[in-house]
């Protein structure tokens, strides 16, 4: 069975491969090789020894360990993002799985990368199978392990060849890349924007959020904005980062994209604290990759306590009010 | 301009009892634990009926549809949606569950006779979640797809589409039709609709249409997830108190 993994970091490129050479490893494929429509400079980009060949967009070209007679046609000036980006990606991946004969690819998840391989599976008429958090074996057969009914279950759905898996793992593989793989570069197809323009505004970064070590998460329990606010300013203080759930982001006591859960964003912290939530599946989704869970609510029959390792009963806006203070004479050195 | 806005009325899961979810299978009723509308799907209605106004007010001719694949459409959520402001309800007739290629393959032969100006959904509905269906649509009708987004305002027959893609605002401005995915909206709830207007469409039913569908996909496996942890609860008399035990149990975080 031959595999193609698809990742289409802009900033880290290694971690993504790891994600999928983590699920990869499940699928016992014959033959790996590994697509980077958006990556730059992979000239020195250390791969599993598994990979058999990379094959890159154009901005790679001057790798140096690009292989002879892999390179033509590079187009000049292509920006990552661009104007019917996923569009492009699906094509030149199309073009490369029917160029290899690959029978299975492996995509990872995200805005523009879920796009162009659902495009992608429609265009070689294979089955896009979103939302894979892990390979598991069912039956005895490599199935992608995937939830569904708001995280209520997990469902199993064979791995077989003619699919486009499209993958949003929580673990990442953690041994050693230590092989240089030859790298092959296809140029891009030349597709017309679908919109007329765009314009590119900053805005909050929600990423620092699935990248923090220590996570506080505010409910509808923390009664209003001034409490997430506190949040924001003790998680600062303390290195991490705070969201909310979505019932509170609705309140408008926080930004939608701060949203933690199924329909926001899965973290997988060292240390987090959920403040004021019941602990819906939904929501929990978000959160229970934490290594360690610490739940406050004043509720005792609240879910969310068998869901923890740790329960406070107790009122959570006064809970993170003096939570504030004492990290504020702490400060002062008084505390 | 045609808007048409599929949506899905999913079981209330957090209300299903849990041997339901121990014995899961494709065949499990759980219509007792009640429907109601995906929070992705509920903003794209409301995004919907948004344009609608707003186009109305313009000048511009504007009817909304709201589209289902679905046997089971409880009535009262289609006359929330007809007191909304939803100028049609269609039902397809048909329960695909875990089959995004079937479901988009549906709507968009639906939508093919229907040529729509927009076609909106939620980003991820139904009990797969799959985000797949949307792209699907786009893919099958060769439109434009833009997804993640947060709000669509008309404009000189043209949209403006904000997006929120990582960490970034992608403010597009795209000329109809197309298709998009609502995602993470502030717009997130179905209007209120008037005691008037629910009169006023007590007898409006959705156009229920015959939808062949494919036979569900074979070989799926469901399993309960059991999140329980071992948990140990620490003693807060007063809210100081819960704090230092927060600190506590954070150890080298704090």
């Amino acid at each position: 069975m031959k595999l193609a993994l698809a990742a289409f970091p802009s900033a880290h490129l290694e971690k993504s491969i790891r994600r999928l050479w983590g699920l990869a490893l499940g699928l016992n494929a014959d033959k790996c090789s590994l697509w980077l429509p958006s990556a730059s400079d992979v000239g020195n980009l250390r791969v599993p020894s598994g990979i058999s060949h990379i094959w890159a967009g154009p901005e790679t070209a001057s790798a140096a360990n690009c292989e002879a007679g892999f390179v033509a046609n590079c187009e000049a000036g292509f920006a990552t993002n661009c104007g019917g980006f996923a569009i492009k990606c699906a094509i030149w991946m199309e073009h490369l799985a029917k160029m290899e004969g690959v029978d299975i690819v492996l995509a990872e998840s995200g805005a523009a990368s879920s796009e162009s391989a659902i495009r992608l599976s429609y265009r070689l008429g294979f089955s896009a199978v979103s939302g894979l958090v892990d390979v598991s074996l069912f039956n005895g057969m490599p199935c992608a392990k995937m939830r569904a009914a708001s995280s209520h279950l997990d469902l199993f759905r064979p791995i077989e060849k003619n699919q486009v898996l499209i993958a949003r793992p929580s673990k990442i593989y953690s041994g050693n890349f230590d092989s240089f793989a030859p790298i092959r570069i296809l140029p891009m197809p030349d597709v017309e924007a679908d919109f007329i323009e765009e314009r590119i505004l900053p805005r909050s970064k929600a990423s620092s959020l699935e990248d923090a070590q220590l996570l506080l998460v505010g409910g509808r329990g923390i009664k209003g904005p001034a409490a997430f606010k506190r949040l924001q300013e003790i998680a600062g203080k303390l290195g991490g980062a705070a969201g909310l759930t979505r019932a509170a982001a609705i309140n408008g006591w926080g930004p939608m994209e701060l949203v933690v859960g199924q329909s926001g964003i899965a973290a997988s912290p060292k240390a987090c604290v959920v403040f004021g939530a019941s602990g819906a599946a939904a929501f929990m989704a978000g959160v229970e990759d934490s290594e360690r869970l610490i739940a406050v609510n004043n509720d005792p029959d609240a879910p969310i306590f068998s869901k923890s390792d740790y329960g406070i009963i107790a009122d959570a806006p006064s809970a993170i009010e003096r939570l504030e203070e004492i990290l504020s004479d702490a400060d002062k050195g008084c505390g | 301009m045609e808007i048409y806005v599929c949506f899905k009325a999913l079981p209330d899961f957090e209300q299903v009892f849990p041997d339901d979810w121990n014995q899961f299978t494709l065949g499990t009723d759980l219509d007792y634990a009640g429907r109601i509308l995906g929070s992705f799907d509920e903003s794209a209605l409301e995004i919907g009926l948004r344009l609608k106004d707003k186009l109305l007010f313009s000048g511009e001719a504007a009817r909304c549809t709201a589209l289902t694949l679905s046997r089971r459409l409880p009535a009262f959520i289609s006359r929330s949606l007809f007191a909304a402001g939803f100028d049609e309800v269609v039902q397809l007739d048909a329960d695909v569950e875990f089959n995004p290629e079937e479901t988009a393959r549906l709507l968009s032969d639906f939508l093919k006779s229907a040529p729509p100006g927009m076609v909106l959904a939620g980003l991820q509905a139904g009990f797969a979640d799959s985000g797949a269906v949307p792209a699907l649509i786009a893919c099958r009708l060769g439109l434009p797809f833009f997804s993640c987004v947060e709000s669509i305002e008309p404009l000189d027959g043209m949209a403006e589409i904000k997006r929120s893609v990582d960490s970034e605002y992608r403010i597009v401005k795209a000329r109809p039709p197309f298709v998009a995915a609502v995602g993470n909206s502030p717009v997130s709830t179905l209007r209120a609709a008037t005691l008037r207007h629910q009169l006023s469409c007590g007898n409006k039913k959705p156009k229920a249409l015959p939808a062949d569908s494919a036979p569900p996909i074979s070989a799926l496996h469901f399993q309960a997830r059991d999140e329980r942890r071992e948990t140990t609860m620490l003693p807060a008399e007063s809210s100081a108190d819960a704090a230092i035990m927060i600190l506590k149990a954070l150890g080298g975080f704090s």
